[in-house]
């Protein structure tokens, strides 16, 4: 389907006698108070995100209309977009306890926050953050927001109208993915070679050594839900390489070279897919793996781009984002058009509220 | 050295009286008195040129009938860009088109910051053409449209400087009035904090997009609009001294219409044609005063046409300066690196040995940039096409593209391609190599690969155009090649030899087996030292070197035709050094800039520009300008 976006002044075509200012702030402040009642859910409702990095047309200084942040309240079928129309966006989160109405998006030009559902953003960065691969608030104490970015790990501790990049060990490094661990009250961050860990909400890192690896990007791509035959619960956390697959719970423990039983290939995400299995997805399709078993079994199917960057649960319906054609959704054993065709989805976020 | 033609200055003043003539009845008024004012000024200076020319009586340019011309020639131009729109306006030439033009400008915007300039060059220098409603449309671009901010150094200027003259424009625009969600006050501060910083930074460490053939025009050309309308005097006077530390910078290795030397970015056209480049356009307006618009490039030069600045004559002098051979160096930058590197910016020691013919440059080799980067070259002085000799290793892989742009590496190279198609190209010409370690030292120099397994490719190659005056591949391995006054000797180190005929040029393939040392030897001379046959009767020995440089201390030996005993020592590639005569010659990382033309001690911010005795300090601690 087309994308939608939201902005309705996108294309002003109004005559020279409409456009006073007045009235155009009129018609503007009507229209972000329909959107704002419009995207607004109920409490219980799911809410999908898709954050899209660009579209095949890319290149740089060209247009890259269409990317950015999409929702969907209808289990990831239809889309629309928020914010906006034409950044390089890798992801999002939400103060879950706004129910919606804070968002932020990570974008190559800086942090991108709405406070109204979605209808008016803001970069809330200056000229020193680029390329923020990735944001994410403090569920316990929403004033806490943390950016990895590809010069160096920031923080906001006022919700994100200030920004800090703390001295240590990850000033001005490659940091690229964030994760909560420990009920969400130690944060670890993905570097270039390595994961640190912090429990006062980044001032001081600890390198975790067993996901040392050298030989290229490392990033947190996932969790299977339990634990095969550990006694301890939570998330078992893994990360990539350039095609290695690291795993650990705490403590970790590496898996050279890739996840038994599935093929080499760089894996760029992973969701828990029930007991000790996750769906994988990477430069070699999706696979449906299981840690305990070592099985890997391949979902990759008809989904004509074997390039996926994202996935997610939709109503026990696996949704997956490819790199250049949009997203999909697992029907039976095929795979069909879930909207925002010819994307290349980074990220796709399930909300509950 | 290049002199102006005496006549040539009566006969621009006829022509411009000509032209003014035939189209006073057309031009605004503010754009007349710019002309006459302009036109008074160049009769002054042509007949300062009545008196024999030495380097520093070069006038300041551009002329002012140049100005006319300039800006005539992209009105007459049916190009859908913006700055086409405003020379069109500023001549009352096909206006109705113009208007066209800004409409669909405006109806649908593409380009991000690449919109923007343009826009802001327009809105400023065509203000007074346009009514309330047009001046609205603008602002509310500055709400619908959300151009990006991009990546590189150039996006950022551009982006910034717009940014900041729109938020001066509009001062009093709320956070909901403004696409990123700032008010004009919040986005004035952030985009005047940018550019301070940029310019201390630049003064201090350079550019980290140097010397550019390709790019340079996107830096001048958005100094240029903001140096004309930013209200602050400090930040204008600042903006000026960038604009001629950068002409400065690109005149120190100018030579005879063309960039001289490494490039951080080098278009596939330009590499090979260097004459081409897009820095042409500026070459000839502000070096030469004269209009070149290489392949109906350069429609940015009105807002250069529309502009108060002028360059200085000594930019001019430094341009044209080529009586004798000189050493010149620079201290460059690296672009940010993200990954596989554990500094920022990687430094890189620049060498120029210019001469009346020929210069011959490099950087040291590694990753300086991105998919662009052109390493060595000689730049022939002769006036024919495909003036240039350079080789690299033709590679690509995902530790590069990682190192530089921030998604997975492996991703970002098939990115890449579908953008800029010659990055997987086996035969591309441009492009740096981790591989690939240069050292030089004035006419002679030495490129040295190793290239391991996993390399994308296993090959070097040579660029030598079909355009050479000569070109004899010799018994003893020399390859000799002369374009006018400047002989070059190349001796492949290379078990085999591959010569490939294409459309232009010959291309020598050296196969680079895996570990093991593959490269060449240039060396270079003029007309002016030697006859041809005298420098090919120097060259009968083949260079000394070991295909094995790990189990060896001394790489390469070679005996110039001067005499020099030229050698590169080191028993891994990263610690290849260089000894001339058994003295090392080690980069000169404490000077930004050495040599006859230009001066300046790295993180001094005070650059010296220099004529023969003349001086002119650009002061960037105290914002001045001194001569």
């Amino acid at each position: 389907m087309p994308y939608q976006h939201d902005r309705t002044s996108g294309r002003n075509r109004q005559c020279p006698a409409q456009a006073t200012p007045g009235r155009y702030r009129t018609t503007l402040l009507f229209t972000m108070a329909l959107w704002a009642a419009l995207v607004q859910q109920p409490a219980g409702a799911t809410t999908f995100y898709a954050v899209v990095l660009a579209t095949p047309r890319y290149t740089v200084g060209a247009s890259t209309l269409q990317s950015g942040l999409f929702v969907s309240t209808d289990n990831a079928r239809t889309w629309r977009q928020l914010g906006p129309r034409n950044v390089k966006g890798y992801s999002m989160d939400a103060v879950d306890s706004s129910r919606g109405r804070i968002l932020f998006m990570a974008a190559g030009n800086g942090v991108h926050r709405s406070t109204d559902f979605g209808a008016t953003w803001r970069v809330v960065t200056d000229w020193r953050m680029t390329e923020v691969m990735d944001v994410m608030v403090d569920q316990h104490d929403p004033r806490w927001v943390y950016a990895a970015t590809a010069f160096g790990f920031w923080r906001s501790g006022d919700g994100g109208d200030h920004w800090e990049n703390p001295s240590g060990e990850l000033h001005g490094g490659y940091t690229y993915r964030l994760q909560t661990l420990a009920a969400g009250n130690e944060l670890v961050v993905a570097g270039e070679n390595r994961f640190f860990r912090s429990t006062d909400h980044g001032s001081a890192w600890q390198g975790l050594d067993s996901f040392t690896e050298p030989r290229g990007i490392l990033g947190i791509v996932g969790c299977t839900d339990g634990h095969c035959g550990a006694s301890n619960g939570g998330c078992r956390m893994y990360a990539t390489g350039e095609g290695v697959m690291v795993a650990a719970a705490n403590p970790g423990r590496r898996t050279p070279d890739r996840l038994p039983g599935c093929p080499r290939m760089n894996v760029y995400a992973m969701i828990p897919a029930g007991g000790t299995s996750a769906y994988v997805a990477g430069d070699s399709g999706i696979w449906l793996y299981n840690a305990c078993t070592s099985r890997c079994e391949e979902r990759t199917a008809n989904i004509p781009n074997h390039i996926a960057h994202a996935l997610v649960m939709a109503n026990d319906t696996l949704v997956a984002g490819t790199f250049g054609d949009g997203l999909f959704r697992l029907a039976g054993n095929s795979w069909e058009q879930s909207g925002l065709e010819g994307a290349i989805v980074w990220t796709l976020r399930r909300k509950e509220w | 050295m290049v002199n102006p033609k005496r006549t040539m200055f009566g006969r621009a003043a006829t022509a411009t009286r000509y032209v003014v003539q035939r189209y006073v009845r057309r031009i605004p008024a503010p754009a007349l008195l710019l002309l006459c004012a302009a036109l008074c000024s160049m009769q002054a200076s042509a007949q300062s040129q009545e008196s024999p020319s030495h380097r520093t009586a070069w006038p300041a340019t551009p002329s002012s009938e140049l100005r006319f011309k300039a800006l005539k020639a992209v009105a007459d131009d049916r190009a859908n860009f913006l700055p086409v729109a405003a020379a069109k306006l500023r001549l009352n030439i096909d206006t109705a088109f113009a208007w066209q033009l800004v409409d669909t400008f405006l109806t649908h915007p593409v380009g991000d910051m690449f919109w923007l300039y343009p826009a802001v060059g327009f809105y400023f220098h065509c203000k007074d053409r346009l009514n309330s409603y047009w001046r609205g449309r603008f602002r509310g671009m500055m709400k619908s449209y959300s151009p990006y901010r991009g990546d590189t150094e150039n996006h950022y200027l551009m982006y910034y400087s717009a940014i900041l003259l729109f938020s001066q424009e509009w001062p009093e625009l709320g956070r909901d009035e403004w696409f990123n969600g700032k008010s004009s006050a919040e986005n004035y501060a952030d985009a005047k904090e940018y550019l301070d910083h940029w310019i201390d930074d630049v003064a201090a460490n350079s550019v980290t997009e140097w010397d550019s053939p390709r790019y340079v025009y996107l830096y001048i050309t958005p100094l240029l609009v903001l140096r004309d309308f930013t209200n602050d005097p400090l930040l204008r006077r600042r903006v000026d001294m960038m604009i001629e530390y950068l002409l400065a910078d690109f005149a120190a290795e100018y030579l005879n219409g063309s960039y001289c030397g490494a490039h951080s970015r080098h278009g596939d056209n330009s590499v090979i044609d260097p004459r081409r480049a897009e820095a042409g356009t500026y070459a000839g307006f502000y070096f030469e005063d004269s209009l070149a618009m290489p392949n109906g490039l350069g429609n940015e030069l009105t807002f250069a046409a529309l502009s108060g600045f002028q360059c200085p004559p000594i930019i001019r002098a430094i341009a044209h300066d080529r009586d004798t051979a000189f050493v010149h160096t620079e201290l460059k930058r690296s672009r940010a690196k993200m990954r596989s590197s554990s500094e920022r910016y990687t430094l890189a020691g620049k060498y120029d040995f210019m001469t009346p013919d020929y210069c011959l440059g490099s950087v040291p080799g590694g990753l300086l940039q991105p998919i662009q980067q052109h390493s060595w070259d000689v730049t022939f002085a002769s006036p024919k096409p495909n003036n240039t000799i350079f080789g690299l290793h033709p590679q690509w892989s995902a530790m590069e593209a990682g190192m530089f742009f921030p998604e997975e590496p492996e991703l970002i190279v098939g990115s890449i391609a579908k953008t800029k198609g010659s990055y997987t190209n086996e035969n591309k010409w441009v492009g740096g190599s981790p591989y690939e370690h240069i050292v030089q030292y004035r006419n002679t120099l030495a490129a040295l690969y190793v290239i391991p397994a996993g390399a994308s490719t296993h090959h070097v190659d040579l660029f030598l155009p079909k355009s050479l005056d000569e070109c004899d591949r010799s018994d003893s391995g020399w390859i000799f090649c002369r374009m006018g006054g400047a002989f070059v000797a190349i001796y492949p180190l290379a078990a085999e030899r591959l010569w490939m005929e294409e459309k232009i040029n010959w291309r020598l393939r050296l196969p680079a087996p895996v570990d093991s040392l593959t490269g060449y030897v240039v060396e270079c001379a003029r007309s002016a030292e030697l006859s041809f046959a005298a420098f090919k009767a120097a060259h009968r020995e083949p260079p000394r070197w070991c295909r094995t440089p790990h189990t060896d201390d001394n790489v390469l030996d070679v005996r110039t035709w001067r005499g020099t005993r030229f050698s590169v020592e080191g028993s891994r590639p990263d610690s290849f050094t260089l000894h001339v005569d058994g003295g090392a010659v080690n980069t000169d990382a404490s000077h930004l800039f050495n040599g006859p033309n230009m001066y300046s001690i790295t993180g001094s911010r005070v650059i010296e520009l220099r004529a023969g005795n003349r001086r002119r300090i650009l002061d960037f601690n105290r914002n001045t300008i001194s001569e």
